[in-house]
């Protein structure tokens, strides 16, 4: 039941592929900028806390090597911070503000790494590091506020194609945000030369009640995280909000991790293999050979 | 070897010679010769038959095997104990012949057995469209049909076995209206003729509601002294039917009330015994409210036992007593003075057929005993709440959760090595300069959320995309809530794929190897798929449901070439 001091909590995984962005700025059809769509998911995370007073937030970027957390950033050592805080201006709601300034430094820091060559960014992104990221984010959200109760939702803004070697651990996030009741919406951008159809990404919102959304105009972005993104939890049961509705139940073999959509089922661990073998690697169980 | 069931001297064609019953067969070996002459198979042994003169002769059948045809034996039991002897041969023969014959008889197929998978497959169409398909079709035997289905076949034998028990009701007995047109009911009732029916259900029912009755019945018309017309119409004339009506004990209304009555009352006192130990109002311990079901001895339940009464066949105590005191001797010089000791403080304990439960109750009375005494110290609450505790009842605490034991960790969690690392190296010229616009883009960036615009050209399209999207969402629950029923056929042509696809499996996995009965199957499935494709042209909505089928069969095919 939604009461008025429920506090929601959004917490954005933003896929900074870089690999995949420049591709997509490079699509003839439907280039995309990464600036801009960065810019309107500012403004949509805006309206999000202009909601309600209490609305929690938190932004994870899912780099193409590491997780980082955009936003709420650990309380910065004073000595270093305090010359290069630029003033507020006077009509911006403080808020706002600290929300997109830390964005953007942190965005620039990350892109800007000088530590990886940055031809040895590989077209992927962590999508599985960033969701757990962000489910002991909102743990500890949840465990603070014990009193209240916390409706949480994870929203991925996903362009990399899925990492099968990432299988096991991405369908742990799903099954631990089903737990805690977290649903996990997607949008995903997909055109010719980028972002392809998503395997896994579909079920976890399948599995955890939440909207999947192919964005095919993703310079009206803000139209469709408004329309669709927007309503919190407990207004969802009222709204009737777009959805994906054919998903690809398809899963990944845990020996190669390759995606498969036959295969054999260890049926004591259920663990998925493309083929059969004596002995579950997972959980050690001897099977007997058919004749 | 083992040890031979049995080894006697028998003559055999005129000569002296030892029969040996080993374990399989038995033998004859005359005498001086080394090996038996005669040797028989349990398994073969049909018959055997004696005589009664004075030779102690047996004669035993074997039946028809091997090729030999069916022989008789016959052996002469010499003296001494030649009928011992021959008594104690034909034992082990009837042991013999009960266990072939009992092989026989255990095969399956007993009229029993066959009367209940008709009225099986009567009861359950599906089963009976299965049934009709498969097994008369003779794609599978009847012995693997329904050795999958052995529930049913269980479930039926005791269905058939159930028998329903007297009914419980309390019947009322009225009088039946006789001219239910004719006349108002006589006002006095004296001149009328009520008529009664007194069916098997009401006789019951009467009988246990009162026991005098009862003891009159088993009394008077049990042992014929009496007719039950006339039982009955004692009955209804006495208090018991009339039970204070008006005009029950009005002599002219009710003529044989007086007389009734007093034909009962002999009955109603039951047998004021001096030797029933246990008074007619057993002690009733209130404090006590729970039942203990698994005490065994005497003192069982809440109340002492009062069905069992010592002296309640009055005739018998004399015997009984003097049983009791002859045994009660007899152990007493056995055991010594211990047992008499315990023997003397249960001597109480009933003894209705004469049984000496005396001594062999003294064990199970100390336990009684120490329940007893527990009983006095603990109050009822806690004994209550010791009872109805029950381990099984409590709710278990969730256990924490137990982490995977997996065997390789590494292995299990990153990929293998030949993993598709194709998903695009950022190393070819044209994405590594794509990726440094990329960065100096972010770098330039300059956020002042302000200034973004949307543009507004294409704000109709995305609205409308999505407004098709939750239209959809609508129609798709909408029709979700009505589901047209699956095709008849198809279900049913999947259902006999499963069957079929299950013997072959369990076949395979089995150890006999049928070749026949797997060229069976395989052509029954080829013949399943005939269908299925025919039936998806007429109705092309149960594909997914044939298109399942067809891959299922398409791997048993693979396997079994």
């Amino acid at each position: 039941m939604s009461c008025a001091e429920d506090i929601n909590l959004l917490a954005v995984v933003v896929d900074t592929n870089p690999a995949a962005w420049a591709a997509a700025a490079s699509d003839p059809d439907r280039p995309l900028d990464f600036v801009k769509i960065i810019e309107q998911l500012l403004i949509f995370i805006n309206a999000h806390l202009s909601l309600k007073f209490d609305n929690e937030l938190a932004i994870i970027a899912s780099h193409a090597d590491q997780s980082q957390f955009l936003y709420p950033l650990p309380p910065a050592d004073p000595l270093d911070a305090a010359d290069d805080e630029p003033s507020k201006p006077a009509n911006v709601y403080k808020q706002f503000f600290d929300v997109d300034r830390a964005v953007v430094s942190k965005l620039k820091e990350l892109v800007d790494d000088k530590r990886t060559k940055s031809a040895e960014h590989e077209n992927r992104s962590m999508v599985a590091g960033s969701l757990a990221l962000a489910l002991s984010y909102i743990n500890r959200i949840k465990r603070a506020n014990e009193n209240n109760s916390v409706q949480s939702r994870i929203l991925i803004l996903s362009i990399s194609p899925d990492l099968p070697s990432q299988y096991i651990p991405t369908m742990n996030c799903i099954f631990a945000a089903q737990k805690v009741s977290t649903r996990i919406d997607v949008c995903r951008f997909s055109g010719r030369k980028y972002g392809g159809e998503s395997v896994f990404l579909p079920q976890a919102s399948h599995i955890t009640a939440g909207i999947y959304l192919d964005i095919p105009e993703p310079s009206n972005l803000l139209q469709y995280l408004l329309y669709t993104f927007l309503p919190e939890p407990s207004m969802r049961k009222t709204l009737l909000l777009p959805h994906k509705d054919q998903v690809d139940f398809r899963a990944a073999c845990f020996c190669h991790k390759n995606v498969v959509d036959v295969g054999y089922v260890c049926s004591v661990c259920l663990s998925i293999f493309c083929s059969l073998s004596k002995k579950c690697p997972t959980c050690q169980t001897v099977f007997p050979a058919p004749k | 070897m083992a040890a031979p069931r049995l080894q006697c001297r028998a003559q055999c064609k005129k000569q002296n010679g030892a029969l040996f019953f080993g374990p399989k067969e038995f033998s004859w070996t005359a005498d001086g010769k080394p090996q038996p002459d005669l040797r028989v198979p349990y398994t073969t042994v049909k018959a055997c038959a004696q005589n009664k003169s004075e030779k102690v002769i047996l004669k035993i059948t074997q039946a028809a095997h091997n090729g030999s045809p069916e022989t008789s034996h016959v052996f002469t039991f010499p003296p001494p104990n030649a009928h011992e002897s021959r008594e104690s041969v034909k034992a082990v023969l009837a042991d013999v012949m009960k266990e072939n014959t009992a092989t026989v008889a255990a095969s399956k197929d007993t009229a029993e057995e066959f009367q209940i998978r008709l009225e099986i497959l009567n009861a359950n169409a599906e089963l009976r469209e299965l049934h009709k398909s498969l097994v008369v079709s003779g794609v599978v035997s009847e012995d693997d049909f329904w050795a999958s289905r052995r529930h049913y076949i269980v479930y039926q034998k005791f269905v058939r076995n159930q028998r329903r028990g007297p009914s419980g009701t309390i019947v009322d007995v009225r009088p039946q209206q006789a001219d239910a047109g004719g006349g108002s009911a006589p006002a006095n009732g004296s001149g009328s003729d009520m008529t009664f029916k007194f069916t098997d259900n009401v006789v019951t029912s009467l009988l246990a509601q009162f026991p005098p009755v009862r003891r009159a019945y088993d009394a008077t018309v049990a042992t014929g002294k009496m007719t039950k017309q006339e039982f009955f119409r004692r009955f209804v004339e006495s208090k018991y039917y009339q039970r204070g009506r008006p005009g029950s004990n009005n002599s002219s209304t009710n003529p044989g009330a007086v007389a009734s009555n007093e034909f009962f009352e002999t009955y109603e006192n039951e047998d004021d015994d001096d030797y029933a130990l246990h008074p007619k109002k057993a002690r009733f311990e209130r404090r006590n409210m729970l039942l203990d079901l698994g005490a065994v001895d005497a003192e069982s339940g809440n109340r002492p036992d009062a069905t069992m009464r010592a002296g309640g066949v009055r005739a018998s105590l004399p015997l009984i007593r003097q049983f009791n005191r002859v045994s009660e001797g007899v152990l007493r010089a056995t055991t010594g003075a211990g047992a008499a000791g315990s023997g003397a403080k249960r001597g109480d304990s009933p003894a209705i057929g004469g049984v000496g439960v005396n001594t062999a109750a003294a064990p199970a009375g100390a336990k009684s005993g120490n329940d007893n005494t527990n009983n006095d110290e603990v109050p009822a609450d806690t004994l209550y709440a010791r009872a109805t505790e029950l381990e099984d009842l409590r709710i278990e605490a969730e256990a924490d959760a137990k982490p995977l034991q997996i065997g390789d960790v590494s292995a299990y969690f990153h990929s293998a090595p030949t993993e598709g690392r194709g998903a695009g190296r950022g190393g070819d010229a044209k994405t590594l300069g794509g990726q440094m616009r990329f960065q100096a883009g972010v770098a330039a960036w300059q956020c002042s959320l302000a200034e973004t615009k949307i543009d507004r050209a294409h704000a109709d399209t995305v609205l409308a995309q999505l407004n098709i999207l939750t239209r959809k969402r609508r129609r798709d629950y909408q029709r979700a809530t009505s589901t047209a029923p699956p095709n008849k056929q198809a279900a049913a042509l999947h259902l006999g794929a499963i069957e079929l696809l299950r013997t072959f499996w369990t076949s395979r996995s089995e150890a006999s190897f049928d070749e026949g009965k797997m060229a069976g199957v395989l052509a029954a499935l080829a013949d399943v798929g005939k269908k299925a494709d025919a039936l998806e042209r007429a109705d092309p909505a149960c594909r997914p449901l044939l298109q399942a089928m067809r891959a299922a069969l398409a791997r048993a095919a693979a396997v079994s070439t």
